[in-house]
């Protein structure tokens, strides 16, 4: 046992310098990974925090973070501009995640139902029911990648109290199904009984 | 007797034969009430085959609409066999968007499994209560006032930090002990040795034990230390001969010169004309604990 301690303890004592030299390359390498990292996300930050002060910061859909599509997203229909908005939402669509997709399909249909209100009130209602029935497909959107979200099952249920859905085919009654005829022709009085 | 037994044992097997081929269904029903619209249903569906039974892939349920208010979100199929049965699993989610103005049972229409022979297998449909969620007359008009109230647009969330912040100070710290255990294993800066002080050793030696070395052999020991002081500062023995050569080499000590020689002088009678005495009388120790201080002194300013 003290033999073996001893043939090991000198290749222990080389084998320090190389294990330390190893940690201070991995702590270096991350420092520098872990470093740009924080600083382009602080960057991302930055870009957040002048919109939401409302400082009308241009973005290029193509090559912001999704936070930023995000962020300017939320500006944009804020103050209703909805056609500048839709190319940070078909970029997010491509490459954000759920909840950012969702954030801004809520954020969407909000802004075309608010225009669709203001359009009811002045009457225009060939104005207001696209409006009303875009902003129902994207909160029906939104509520597919997040069923628990109630701030657009709400809002749904505002837009479909202005314009209701309906069945597209007619006689697809949702409450009872039709008979088939050939209940229909038994229960019927009066049903031939086969002699003149 | 024996033809009635033997009819018996025929009906027997035949019914088990029968119901071991027989498909078994079943089904396990989510909670039947209690829905609002975007709510979603799970409904797992179970289908136990018999030996050569295969189900249709081509029947099962796919995902989308199923119509205007249901839809099909997901569709997951499991299959794994039992002895010669193949028992499927099938969890299908429906999601609605059905709007009720008041509470109402709504129907999931069943489905049709085909099994490869064309036989059918059916699963029951499914009702279950759906109610509002919001007020039916919120105010009188429908379009104005509380009625078209909305829940307000979400903001923007800022990205979190707290990975890479982690990341960096355990990357940070581990580079720092790396960095020390490195400086520390090659003797780098704060672990190199500081260069020796001999004189203010000596010094500090002289200076605290001045009473006990005023002896006969107190007072050797005190030139003894000093010597040594003079061995280490020079890295060899110095003698008196020795004297110039190494202020030669430590300049900063040529202003002690005259100290150094009467030092010199003194230690040769004591040692060598074995005249403690007399060396006491040339150079008592508080001029030793003096000249000591001195060297010290002019060590330390020079490194």
């Amino acid at each position: 046992m003290r033999d073996w301690l001893q043939k090991l303890l000198p290749r222990a004592g080389s084998v320090k310098g190389g294990l330390l030299k190893a940690l201070l390359a991995v702590g270096v390498v991350g420092c520098v990974i872990s470093g740009s990292l924080l600083y382009s996300k602080m960057r991302i930050n930055a870009t957040i925090d002048r919109l939401r002060a409302g400082a009308d910061v241009e973005v290029d859909p193509a090559s912001a973070a999704p936070a930023v599509l995000d962020a300017r997203a939320a500006y944009l229909l804020r103050r209703n501009r909805i056609d500048e908005a839709q190319p940070m939402l078909d970029e997010a669509g491509e490459r954000a995640d759920a909840a950012v997709n969702v954030r801004m399909l809520y954020n969407m249909a909000n802004a075309r139902l608010r225009a669709a209100i203001k359009a009811i009130e002045q009457g225009n209602y060939d104005k207001a029911i696209p409006l009303v029935t875009l902003a129902k497909a994207e909160y029906r959107s939104a509520l597919r990648l997040d069923p628990e979200h109630w701030d657009a099952k709400y809002n749904l249920d505002v837009a479909m109290r202005l314009v209701r859905d309906l069945p597209q085919a007619v006689g697809e009654d949702e409450e009872k199904p039709l008979e088939t005829p050939e209940k229909l022709w038994t229960d019927l009085p009066g049903a031939p009984k086969g002699l003149p | 007797m024996r033809w009635l037994l033997a009819a018996i044992v025929l009906v027997l097997s035949v019914a088990t034969s029968a119901a071991a081929r027989a498909p078994q269904i079943s089904v396990d029903e989510p909670r039947a009430f209690g829905y609002f619209l975007g709510d979603v249903l799970s409904r797992r569906i179970t289908v136990r085959l018999g030996a050569g039974q295969e189900l249709d892939s081509a029947s099962l349920p796919r995902p989308g609409p199923l119509n205007y208010w249901l839809e099909i979100s997901r569709v997951d199929h499991a299959e794994k066999s039992e002895g010669d049965a193949t028992v499927h699993t099938l969890d299908l989610t429906y999601q609605t968007f059905y709007t009720p103005l008041d509470p109402r049972r709504l129907t999931i229409p069943g489905v049709k499994l085909k099994l490869q022979d064309d036989s059918e297998l059916t699963v029951p449909e499914f009702s279950f209560i759906t109610s509002p969620i919001r007020q039916l007359f919120a105010s009188a008009s429908q379009s104005t006032g509380s009625a078209v109230d909305l829940q307000a647009d979400l903001p923007a969330p800022r990205l979190m930090t707290g990975t890479e912040r982690t990341a960096l100070l355990v990357s940070a710290l581990s580079a720092l002990i790396g960095l020390i255990g490195l400086a520390w294993h090659y003797a780098w800066w704060p672990f190199n040795k500081r260069p020796a002080r001999p004189f203010t050793e000596a010094s500090r030696y002289l200076r605290l034990n001045a009473a006990k070395l005023d002896g006969v052999g107190g007072y050797r020991d005190a030139l003894l230390r000093l010597h040594r002081a003079f061995d280490v500062a020079a890295g060899r023995r110095v003698l008196a001969d020795d004297v110039p050569s190494f202020l030669g080499q430590h300049p900063e000590f040529e202003r002690l010169r005259s100290g150094i020689e009467r030092l010199f002088v003194a230690s040769r009678r004591a040692f060598f004309a074995n005249d403690v005495e007399e060396a006491r009388g040339e150079m008592p120790v508080s001029e030793l604990v003096a000249l000591s201080s001195e060297l010290g002194a002019a060590e330390r300013r020079a490194s």
